[in-house]
Order: C-alpha cells, then sequence, then structure tokens
C-alpha cells in the first residue's frame, strides 16, 4: 500500500507537468497526449479520494472518447504552429486572471480551513451503487438533462458537419 | 504539509491546473488548444467537486463531478466540429483572425 503523501505528490506532479505541456507543446498532438496524462493523473486523484468509480468513468470517457476524437481532428486539419503570445495587453488580462483564479482558490481554502465546512469520519463510499442510487434518485433531474443535452449536442453535431450536395 | 494530506492540497492542486487552464485559453492561438485548455478546467473543477464531497462525506460531489464530464464530452463534440467547420470554410483557426461575424 501505498502512503498517501507519496501518492498526493506523484499525482500532482504529474498533472502540473502534463497541464504544462499542454499549454506550452508547439505541437498540437502532443498538447492532446499531455491533457492524456493531466486526464490519468486526475483519475489518480478519483481513486485517492475514494471514488473509483469516477476514476473508471475518467479514463473510459475522456481517455477512450475524448481524447480519441481530439487527435482525429488533429489528423482531420493541417494545423499551423502558433507559439505562445504573451504581449501587451493580454499578457496583462492573463496574469490578472490567473491571480483571481488564485484568489478565489484561497477563499475556498479559508472556508474549509476555517471550520465552516465540518468533515465526516463516515464517508460512504463512490463504488457505482452509492453513485447510482444519487443519480437515480435525489439528481435525477441533472441525468435527464444530461441525456437531453447529449442528445441535442449528437444531433447538432450531425446537422453542423454533414456536407449538402445541392447548393 | 509534506506528509500529511488533506482536502486543502487536493484543492490547491486543482487550482494549479485551472490557472494553467486559463493561461491556455489567454494564452494560445490555436482553437484547438484553447479547446484543449478549456477541458483541463473543467477536469480541476471535477477535482474541487469530488475532493470537497469527500471531506464533507457527502456523494452528491460526485454526481454532480459525473453530470460535468457529460456536459464537458458535449462541449467537446460541439466545439470540434464548430473547428472542423471553421478552418474548412476560413482556413485558419486563430481566433484573432476570425472576424467574420464583425458589423
Amino acid at each position: 500500500m501505498i502512503p498517501e503523501f507519496i501518492l498526493f505528490w506523484a499525482t500532482a506532479a504529474v498533472c502540473v507537468v502534463g497541464a504544462l505541456g499542454v499549454v506550452f507543446a508547439p505541437n498540437v498532438v502532443h498538447a492532446v497526449l499531455s491533457l492524456l496524462v493531466v486526464l490519468f493523473g486526475i483519475a489518480v486523484g478519483f481513486f485517492a479520494l475514494g471514488s473509483p468509480m469516477l476514476a473508471a468513468m475518467q479514463i473510459i470517457i475522456y481517455a477512450g472518447a475524448v481524447v480519441v476524437m481530439f487527435l482525429f481532428v488533429v489528423m482531420l486539419l493541417d494545423i499551423t504552429e502558433v507559439l505562445p503570445s504573451l504581449g501587451g495587453a493580454r499578457g496583462v488580462l492573463a496574469v490578472l486572471s490567473v491571480l483571481g483564479a488564485v484568489a478565489l482558490t484561497f477563499a475556498i481554502v479559508a472556508a474549509v480551513t476555517s471550520g465552516g465546512l465540518p468533515a465526516q469520519a463516515d464517508a460512504p463510499g463512490g463504488d457505482a451503487a452509492t453513485v447510482g442510487w444519487g443519480l437515480y434518485t435525489d439528481h435525477v433531474i441533472l441525468l435527464l438533462l444530461a441525456a437531453i443535452l447529449l442528445t441535442a449536442a449528437a444531433d447538432g453535431v450531425v446537422g453542423l458537419t454533414q456536407r449538402r450536395e445541392s447548393r | 504539509m509534506i506528509t500529511e494530506i488533506t482536502t486543502t492540497h487536493w484543492i490547491v492542486l486543482a487550482a494549479v491546473l485551472f490557472g494553467i487552464g486559463l493561461l491556455g485559453v489567454l494564452a494560445r492561438r490555436n482553437a484547438l488548444v484553447i479547446l484543449l485548455s478549456v477541458e483541463l478546467m473543467l477536469n480541476a473543477a471535477n477535482l474541487v467537486f469530488v475532493a470537497l464531497g469527500h471531506h464533507l462525506g457527502d456523494v452528491q460531489g460526485q454526481v454532480i463531478a459525473m453530470v460535468v464530464m457529460a456536459i464537458a464530452a458535449a462541449e467537446a463534440t460541439v466545439g470540434l466540429a464548430v473547428i472542423v467547420l471553421v478552418s474548412r470554410t476560413c482556413r485558419t483557426l486563430n481566433p484573432d483572425e476570425l472576424t467574420e461575424l464583425k458589423g
């Protein structure tokens, strides 16, 4: 059994290196593969946080479907390599936005550590039965909305991308 | 702090990932990489949901994270379709050059 702190720091290192690869890789294929690394790291994080169900779904949905879709689109298009540019007003905006994200983090951390959110020892497991029970009873409206959204997205994409023969 | 891992550690990790993703959205000039960075930000948000659900001993965090996954999949599908169409009609993927809708 790996100690939890080794698991966390290894996951954090893999995730951050992968995320930097997504943003700074000049080749788009490398960026997509770096995103795959981050997604696997986050799946490990889900597992460490007691939700093996979500970890499995993360790997199946993201690595199995979304990243493969990205790779297909990269192969479809000829992508000119554009390196990150952070000059002028855009750089100021980027720095301000990242600082805002950091401030938001400190707000959440303060809310967690100030005792506003008490931790519970008897956390329920994250197996398929527990998550499924929550999804199909208390949050069934979210499930229905997600189903409608996915159907609409699939229909819309088919309608968008099919070539019309007669102009 | 190093050897004792708390919920705060996971939230800070998620925030770092979110910040890197935000930097990618703002700095890169390629619509595909911007979409990749948005996926990164959505995953960071998911990590916060799961970490706080674990902290509070509530399964709601995982349920919401699952719904966010569905939304992210729909967003990626539609975004990629739009990118394919844009590159087919405008011959570029740089968002700064796409000014067709400007009045």
